[in-house]
């Protein structure tokens, strides 16, 4: 019989690997999760991850700014060329968690859409940075109309996607409304369509919502990162 | 009494219905155009193996990673008037900034036109410069309503453009200026603006090739 160092040196590297076996199959660890998986519930998140990369590089590859609505992470972010420009947590002021899956199971849809376009974006009130009188005096001397040398801090805002998708934000900010008339009747016809909609209600930082409103533009594309 | 209540519940239906149309009449917009063109039926399907799609993914996780800087990149927020120096997950700095007014400005007896906008998009920084002096475009002068002088010499300007400045291409830079006090307020022709001490700070740890995000 021959002792083990004796083993003809062809045949260590199957023991080696026998041994690595055995011992991959003894540990404790949970089998890592792959994106990829068999399960059908695998295979359909894979296939909408592979979908979404696709489609940031796409948009990464445009000049354009880009939303994503990380619903898994709990943040809003903007992007440009695939980089983070800005960020916010989604501050949900509803902590009922079924609204994010009813957002994200609207936002999907039946062909699981990756990309959507706001479609719109309201202003129900807002306040000016500066005071008046300062951005009076330095109009006059730049000839620039006061407007245009800030933006305005928004109290309360809406963004839509189409599909009666819609993201409310509020920022606690007590402002001056855009229309008190058109904000009465909005507010009415949005308390009417309010059951048949996936809302998420935020609350969001004024310095965030500043730039979030401005930022956000009719047409803006929109990524969705589903919840795990 | 019953009829009442009828008409009472007829005209609070009436009023409802009133209250939608008109809501959705103000609402009504035209319809909105795609600002990118990309459509969800142009991606491709996950490959049927499953070795294969895990190698697919993970490829384009790889190339979605790589557009992100490894070094910091400056952020220019022109919306809120905020200039940042930060990487992925951490911001190092944030400073109030000056960016461009919108404004526009024509030239009545040539008909030139010049819209102040700070660019958006990714740039780099491609040149820095201590002690800089602005060559004063003709705008300048048109927007004064000054003589543009014939002696290129007469254009220049030792203080306007602060200590420091740093040119992210097309002739726009992020420098300082005498107007501190316009700090946060769109005021610029489309450079970026920043108080003295942010601006050292800035140019200190800013590399030739650093990229600039501007929103």
């Amino acid at each position: 019989m021959r002792s083990m160092t004796s083993l003809p040196r062809h045949s260590l590297g199957p023991a080696l690997l026998i041994l690595l076996l055995a011992l991959a199959s003894c540990s404790d660890q949970p089998e890592p999760r792959t994106a990829a998986g068999d399960r059908p519930g695998d295979r359909s998140a894979a296939e909408y991850e592979y979908r979404r990369l696709q489609a940031e590089l796409k948009l990464a590859d445009s000049a354009r700014t880009y939303m994503v609505l990380d619903l898994d992470q709990g943040q809003l972010l903007l992007k440009l060329k695939g980089v983070a420009v800005w960020e916010s947590p989604l501050q949900l002021l509803d902590k009922d968690s079924t609204r994010i899956y009813r957002f994200a199971d609207r936002y999907l849809g039946e062909e699981a859409r990756t990309i959507r376009f706001v479609t719109e974006k309201y202003l129900y009130d807002s306040q000016g940075k500066s005071p008046d009188s300062v951005l009076a005096v330095v109009s006059k001397v730049l000839e620039v109309e006061p407007e245009k040398l800030q933006r305005e801090i928004p109290g309360r805002f809406h963004l839509k996607w189409g599909m009666r998708l819609s993201l409310e934000v509020d920022t606690d900010v007590e402002g001056r409304p855009t229309s008190r008339l058109k904000n009465t009747v909005l507010g009415v016809s949005e308390a009417l369509v309010q059951p048949f909609e996936a809302r998420l209600e935020i609350h969001m930082d004024p310095d965030a919502a500043l730039t979030f409103w401005h930022a956000v533009a009719e047409g803006m594309p929109t990524l969705l990162v589903p919840p795990n | 009494m019953k009829r009442l209540g009828l008409w009472l519940l007829l005209g609070l239906v009436a009023l409802l219905t009133g209250a939608v149309a008109v809501g959705l009449l103000l609402h009504r917009q035209p319809p909105v155009q795609p600002l990118v063109a990309i459509a969800d039926s142009a991606l491709l399907s996950l490959p049927d193996d499953a070795a294969k799609a895990q190698k697919e993914i993970q490829r384009l996780r790889r190339s979605l990673t790589a557009l992100t800087p490894k070094k910091p990149y400056i952020v220019i927020d022109t919306h809120a008037s905020l200039a940042y120096l930060r990487t992925a997950d951490s911001v190092w700095f944030k400073a109030t900034c000056s960016t461009g007014n919108g404004g526009e400005l024509v030239d009545s007896t040539t008909g030139r036109k010049w819209i102040f906008n700070t660019p958006h998009g990714c740039f780099k920084i491609n040149s820095k410069i201590t002690h800089p002096w602005w060559r004063k475009p003709d705008w300048a002068y048109i927007e004064e309503a000054e003589a543009i002088p014939k002696n290129e010499s007469e254009r220049y300007d030792s203080e306007m453009m602060g200590d420091y400045a740093m040119g992210f291409g097309n002739g726009y830079f992020i420098h300082g200026t005498i107007y501190e006090r316009l700090l946060g307020m769109n005021v610029t022709h489309g450079c970026v603006r920043l108080g003295s001490s942010d601006l050292k700070w800035l140019f200190d740890r800013v590399q030739i090739g650093t990229p600039v995000y501007i929103f």
